[in-house]
């Protein structure tokens, strides 16, 4: 790979390298695109907007530029009912499949022993503390068909069972391995409906 | 070693990290190549029939393509699964343990006959359920001896003499076993830890299964192998930390 001898061309390589799936040669030909690019000065400033005025739902813990984010606001959901997914992604995926009416909440990771993330860098004081409000009757624990989406599962339902609400899990129509976010709408609204207690 | 472009192998499945896409980079432990690195394309889609093999604590036959940078999975069959290990939380950290252990005390690319034989026959163990704590403290002493650092259990490093029923001290620093006027201010372990962890080692599997120790003396185990891992490893194992959690996760969630 040949060096970029300008130095804000390096920087913004740079950068650029550290997003997910971003190789060299893709940082690289990205850079020289967004330098050739005559709109790049607005990409800049809607990285600059989202970064100000992105927040975490004081409810759900989504991102929003509202709080609470839409859907917790949304008068028409399920307030008995909340999903516990992984990730923002998840949460569009399940909407996606446009059956489930319930409301959410983000865990924002999921526990991975192995690399040092422990329950205390996941959004679950927050869960807790939503249900301590007495108005859920059920919680669908909706993390990936992993093996840390399944020990993420045990552990909220080890942490959740002594409040005495209903704990589920999607049915096993995702295979072991996939991720909710690549699953197809039909697979997840079939999931979601046949969910199973814990 | 050098590999073959392209090879069939059984492989246990240590860990694994998600990469760009829906691909995954996947650490196996093979018998014959060792510690591997690899990738695994698209692993995270919903039809790929490979991903649920290649998640950690599986036993798998594979086949592995040479790539740009390291090898590619290009085939996978699931041998063994562990389904109940895998549905207990807390045998799941301890196995999940042993794994993250074998990882870090294993060199890449180096022949592992040894403990891939140890490890597949102390997660079995887990599975069934019987002494999961006995199979483990057998494998973190297998892998540590494997690995170049196992301890001195039968004779004081300082001076030599042959240690009994008496007991002495145990210091992760000096690498082992010290007397008692030699080893102060390290830790005391009893005449009967010593002689459980010369037990450890030595026993066949047969014999381990008959034996039991007193919660006492396992404590002691625990502590000692612990304390020697935390001084080998320059920290204390990531999984280690979940598992005292677990010990202590607060049953009653509801105040706080
Ligand atoms: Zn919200
Ligand atoms: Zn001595």
């Amino acid at each position: 790979m040949q060096e970029v001898a300008a130095g804000p061309l390096a920087r913004l390589v740079q950068e650029l390298l550290r997003f997910p799936g971003i190789g060299p040669k893709t940082a690289q030909r990205l850079a020289y695109f967004i330098i050739r690019d005559p709109e790049a000065s607005s990409l800049a400033e809607a990285i600059l907007e989202a970064k100000e005025r992105i927040i975490f739902c004081s409810q759900c813990q989504n991102l929003t530029d509202v709080d609470p984010c839409p859907l917790c606001a949304d008068p028409r959901r399920d307030r008995s009912l909340i999903c516990v997914v992984e990730d923002p992604l998840d949460v569009l995926a399940i909407e996606r499949s446009g059956r489930y009416r319930g409301l959410y909440h983000v865990l924002h990771g999921v526990l991975s022993p192995m690399d040092g993330i422990g329950p205390e860098d996941l959004k679950m004081e927050q869960l807790l503390a939503r249900l301590r409000g007495g108005s859920v009757k059920e919680v669908i624990i909706a993390t990936n068909p992993s093996l840390e989406g399944e020990a993420t599962a045990m552990y909220l339902a080890r942490l959740l069972r002594p409040l005495g609400i209903r704990i589920t899990r999607p049915a096993r129509g995702l295979p072991m391995g996939a991720d909710i976010q690549y699953a197809d709408e039909v697979t997840l609204a079939r999931a979601i409906e046949g969910r199973q207690e814990l | 070693m050098t590999l073959p472009r392209l090879f069939k192998t059984e492989a246990l499945v240590l860990r694994h990290r998600p990469l760009a896409e829906a691909d995954r980079l996947v650490t196996l432990l093979t018998p014959r190549y060792g510690k591997l690195e690899v990738k695994a394309k698209g692993v995270r889609r919903a039809k790929s029939r490979m991903g649920g093999h290649l998640q950690p604590l599986t036993r798998v036959l594979v086949q592995l393509a040479q790539g740009r940078t390291r090898y590619v999975v290009a085939g996978c069959q699931a041998l063994e699964g562990f389904p109940s290990l895998r549905a207990d939380l807390d045998r799941l950290t301890l196995a999940l343990y042993l794994c993250e252990l074998a990882d870090r005390l294993l060199v890449p690319g180096v022949e592992a006959q040894m403990p891939y034989a140890y490890l597949l026959e102390s997660l079995r163990h887990l599975e069934e359920g019987r002494k999961p704590n006995l199979w483990a403290r057998r494998l973190e002493l297998a892998l540590l001896r494997y690995s170049g650092y196992g301890p001195e259990l039968q004779r004081c490093l300082a001076c030599g003499r042959s240690l009994g029923p008496e007991g002495g001290a145990f210091s992760p620093l000096a690498g082992g076993l010290l007397c008692l006027p030699c080893g102060q201010g390290a830790a005391p372990i009893s005449g009967p830890a010593l002689r459980a962890l010369s037990l450890l080692e030595d026993a066949s599997a047969a014999e381990l299964a008959r034996l039991d120790f007193p919660p006492s003396v396992e404590h002691e185990l625990e502590a000692h192998l612990r304390a020697y891992i935390v001084h080998v490893l320059e920290g204390q194992a990531n999984t280690l930390d979940f598992l005292d959690k677990l010990r202590h996760v607060p049953l009653i969630s509801g105040q706080r």
